[in-house]
């Protein structure tokens, strides 16, 4: 098979549930989109982005490194949005992704790669007997019956499967290459948002070190523990953290009620660089070091 | 003025007669105490002499805040020019011997001549008297305060020497109330050159205060204050807790200053001795923080007891390679009943031990055992064979036998380096270079400036703006006298000591006032030194701390300290070679 591949992103909808647009909500700081364009990047060598007039053309137009193009069926759903995509599409194969997934996979879309040949026209993932058509291989192939389904005002996704090659990689092969993936949870409203951020969090857990020093480390009765954490953090956050691990800080240390350190203590990222109460941003064996904020002697 | 007795003693020791000379009040006003009023007698009364000759002056000084029972003020400053620098020494001690000084009538004593006996000075309530102190010429420090109480009360506090002040070791300091020690700059050897082996005072008269009921209230509130986060490091572990983090951060001076991490740091780090050899807490005079820490030996030997801070397990600890506490508490109780500083002590002792590892001194320096170590210390404070050269401290010793032996001689213009690494602490290391005592991490507290700040500032121009502030701070501090672990507890410190000043003398004095004091005081410390020889080249710090091009995790080099040094001459409105004009000395009104 040819291994060029073109992503081609579905921003072209109306958002009518979250009552934002999906592609532009924040998550993890940046625009929704990004999550997807990051994740396909190192996989295509296109990224085309579907949006519905040219308006939002000029909304996106920030997006660097990728080709946004109008979508030729506007109001024909993401059938139309899979049809101008790949009609703009310089490969024969293109990986149709809808804007609003947070945690696409690179494995799962290098393995549905690998599935596409010479005689394929759709790849298609399913789980618990759903297609995801929108997280899915097509091949320039499908033009023709798209656009005669589209010109018969028939928008469902799932009838051009049996008029093409369509080959479905089931539930057990994708748990093969990627255990319990989210890579096809999408955004609809604000609680799927919340559920977002919340997979995020726990996805992006990381082993940090806290290191105690003085009367920390007496109370603490050892020299450091290791936790686990998100990247981003506040120092509230990381104080809580810590306070559950060693509970007997609390009052000589941390205070009681408010989760803070005393004025007597300082907290150092892998030094005595102290972190105020923005965000930080922590990486993997990064050390926390807290220590007597008074220095002399 | 109140608060003040408006008079000091002035002490000739050459015949034994004294006179009492009064301060007027703007010499006061202008020099609040402490470290600025004896800076102030010791200018008028210096001969630009050799430090050990008769006519060096010896100043004894109280502060306006001394004897009126706010928390930690029971303290006293020592100025005389430095053995070990030929600048000008101050050293600070605190405790009873403040309080019985300052309530015989006197504000300070000024020293001069040298008697031809041993003498003790006896001071009550404003009479003097001169005996003779034959029987403890020889007895170490704790043995002639046990002595002297015996024999004339213990409602006498004493200031002595011990051994090493006799045998004019130029590190030697001054004792009084059992714990407490004047330790740096050698101003022990400066009092044992006089023949003066002790100071008996026993004053009780009542310092006159402007508003008393007001001063016990303030007395009060910051009693309560004092007890706050701000200081809960020194009244909990005390400061021997700063070797863990010292070494973690990679700044814990080890064999003299050749590494900044020691192996076996947790061994003799505070939190181990807490665990392993804690034996009691104890207080200054009128101190509701009570940072003293007290540890016991826990070896099969007999138990010796030893007050110690982290400097001295450093210098004592990892600067010498040492990783057993029971050393480090003998030796540092060593110290202490011999009468020498034990950063000087433990400094001077590791540049030998590399100056002779490298062929330099004849003489092989062996510490492997502690018995060793002990005398060593021993022959240090007795001039006996090595000991001899290594009484002379590091710069004077290097000096002595020549090579390229400075190269391992870690201290300022003579005065050893204490345990902040400053290779990576700029402000320190400014702070260090700059520094009229030498190498002190207390004139300016300027570790501060790196530790409490959200990053460690690497711009010169902020550094010295800081370091400068933060020395004028420490001046009022230091002549306030205000004890440096209290400085924390204050919300803003210039308004509060100016408002206690003012209920206190009746005198109004602004904030603004008491900060140009701190930066007089300073002005007037630079002025001795200059007047002494000094020259730009003096402040500097030892080759091996300045960068090299191999060190590229170093934030100091050559041309980064003089840079922050160049700026700091700005911001002090000094000239670029580091001198006053006598324009800044008249704004400042030193004559």
């Amino acid at each position: 098979m040819n291994d060029l591949l073109t992503g081609i992103i579905l921003a072209g909808g109306k958002s009518r549930r979250l009552g934002r647009d999906k592609a532009l909500e924040l998550f993890n700081e940046r625009p929704l989109i990004y999550s997807v364009i990051d994740a396909i990047r190192s996989s295509v060598d296109e990224i085309i982005i579907i949006v519905n007039d040219e308006a939002r053309k000029k909304e996106f137009a920030f997006i660097k490194n990728v080709k946004i193009v109008v979508d030729k069926y506007c109001d024909s759903g993401s059938l139309g949005g899979i049809y101008s995509g790949l009609l703009e599409s310089k490969n024969s194969n293109a990986i149709v992704l809808a804007c609003d997934m947070p945690f696409v996979s690179k494995n799962i879309i290098n393995a549905m790669k690998n599935r596409m040949g010479s005689n394929i026209d759709i790849v298609i993932p399913e789980t618990e007997g759903y297609k995801h058509s929108t997280h899915a291989i097509y091949n320039k192939n499908c033009l023709q019956a798209i656009d005669q389904q589209l010109k018969q005002n028939v928008y469902k996704i799932s009838k051009i499967f049996s008029k093409c090659k369509t080959i479905i990689i089931t539930e057990n092969e994708i748990d093969e290459v990627e255990p319990n993936s989210k890579s096809f949870f999408n955004i609809n409203n604000e609680s799927d948002l919340d559920k977002a951020n919340q997979i995020f969090s726990e996805m992006c857990k990381i082993k940090i070190k806290i290191e105690f020093f003085g009367t920390a480390k007496l109370i603490a009765k050892q020299d450091f523990i290791h936790l686990y954490t998100k990247k981003q953090v506040t120092e509230t956050e990381l104080i809580k953290l810590i306070s559950k691990a060693k509970p007997d800080l609390i009052g000589q240390i941390i205070k009681k009620d408010t989760n803070e350190l005393k004025k007597s203590y300082n907290l150092g990222i892998n030094g005595i660089k102290n972190i105020s109460d923005k965000k930080i941003s922590l990486q993997q064996n990064d050390s926390i070091l807290i220590f007597s904020s008074q220095s002399g002697g | 003025m109140k608060g003040y007795n408006n008079k000091y003693l002035l002490i000739n020791l050459d015949d034994l007669t004294f006179e009492e000379e009064k301060i007027e009040d703007q010499i006061l006003y202008d020099y609040l105490g402490g470290t600025g009023l004896s800076t102030y007698l010791l200018n008028k009364y210096s001969s630009k002499s050799d430090p050990l000759s008769p006519s060096n002056p010896l100043v004894f000084c109280s502060s306006p805040l001394t004897g009126t029972r706010l928390t930690t003020t029971s303290k006293y400053s020592i100025a005389t020019k430095s053995p070990l620098t030929n600048f000008i020494g101050d050293s600070m001690s605190s405790s009873y011997f403040a309080d019985k000084l300052k309530k015989t009538g006197f504000d300070a004593l000024v020293i001069r001549g040298k008697s031809n006996k041993y003498r003790l000075i006896k001071i009550t309530n404003s009479k003097v008297e001169f005996l003779n102190a034959t029987n403890i010429w020889g007895k170490t420090t704790s043995e002639t305060e046990s002595l002297l109480s015996t024999s004339l009360g213990s409602d006498f506090s004493f200031a002595t020497i011990g051994p090493a002040g006799e045998n004019l070791v130029r590190f030697a300091g001054i004792k009084n109330d059992g714990g407490r020690m004047a330790a740096r700059t050698g101003v022990g050897a400066v009092m044992g050159s006089k023949n003066l082996k002790a100071i008996a005072v026993n004053g009780n008269q009542k310092i006159k205060i402007y508003n008393p009921q007001k001063l016990n209230e303030i007395r009060k509130e910051l009693s309560i204050k004092s007890l706050g986060d701000s200081t809960e490091k020194y009244r909990t572990t005390g400061t021997t807790i700063n070797m863990s983090l010292l070494n973690r951060l990679e700044m814990l001076p080890t064999k003299n200053f050749s590494e900044s991490t020691f192996k076996e740091s947790t061994k003799i780090e505070g939190e181990n001795l807490i665990k392993n050899h804690f034996s009691k807490k104890a207080h200054c005079a009128n101190c509701t923080i009570g940072c003293e820490k007290i540890f016991i030996t826990n070896d099969n030997n007999e138990p010796i007891t030893s007050r110690l801070e982290f400097q001295t397990t450093a210098s004592l600890g990892s600067n010498l390679g040492i990783s057993d506490p029971n050393w480090i508490i003998r030796a540092s109780n060593l110290c202490d009943e011999l009468g020498m500083d034990t950063i000087s002590t433990g400094v001077t002792i590791s540049w030998a031990i590399e100056a002779s590892n490298n062929g330099h001194l004849k003489e092989s320096i062996d510490i492997s055992t502690e018995q060793k170590l002990l005398e060593l210390i021993k022959n240090i404070a007795y001039r006996n064979s090595i000991g001899n050269l290594l009484a002379e401290g590091s710069k004077i010793a290097s000096e002595t036998i020549g090579n390229k032996s400075y190269l391992y001689a870690m201290h300022v213009k003579g005065l050893e380096i204490p345990s902040y690494d400053p290779r990576n602490l700029p402000a320190l290391a400014l702070a260090l270079s700059v520094s009229t005592k030498g190498a002190c991490h207390n004139r300016a507290s300027a570790y501060d400036i790196d530790f409490n700040n959200k990053e460690i500032f690497i711009d010169p121009q902020i550094i010295a703006k800081k370091t400068k502030d933060s020395e004028d701070y420490s001046a009022v501090l230091d002549s306030m006298i205000w004890c440096k672990f209290l400085r924390k507890s204050f919300d803003d410190f210039y308004y509060e000591s100016s408002h206690i000043y003012s209920h206190l003398t009746g005198e109004i004095i602004s904030p603004g006032k008491l900060k140009i004091a701190g930066e007089r005081i300073n002005n007037l410390k630079k002025l001795f030194n200059i007047n002494n020889g000094w020259v730009r080249k003096d402040d500097n710090l030892p080759e091996r701390l300045l960068k090299n091009e191999s060190e590229k995790n170093q934030i100091i080099s050559n041309n980064f300290l003089d840079s922050m040094i160049d700026n700091y001459y700005y911001f002090r409105d000094w000239d670029k070679n580091g001198n006053i004009p006598t324009k800044k000395l008249k704004q400042l009104n030193i004559k």
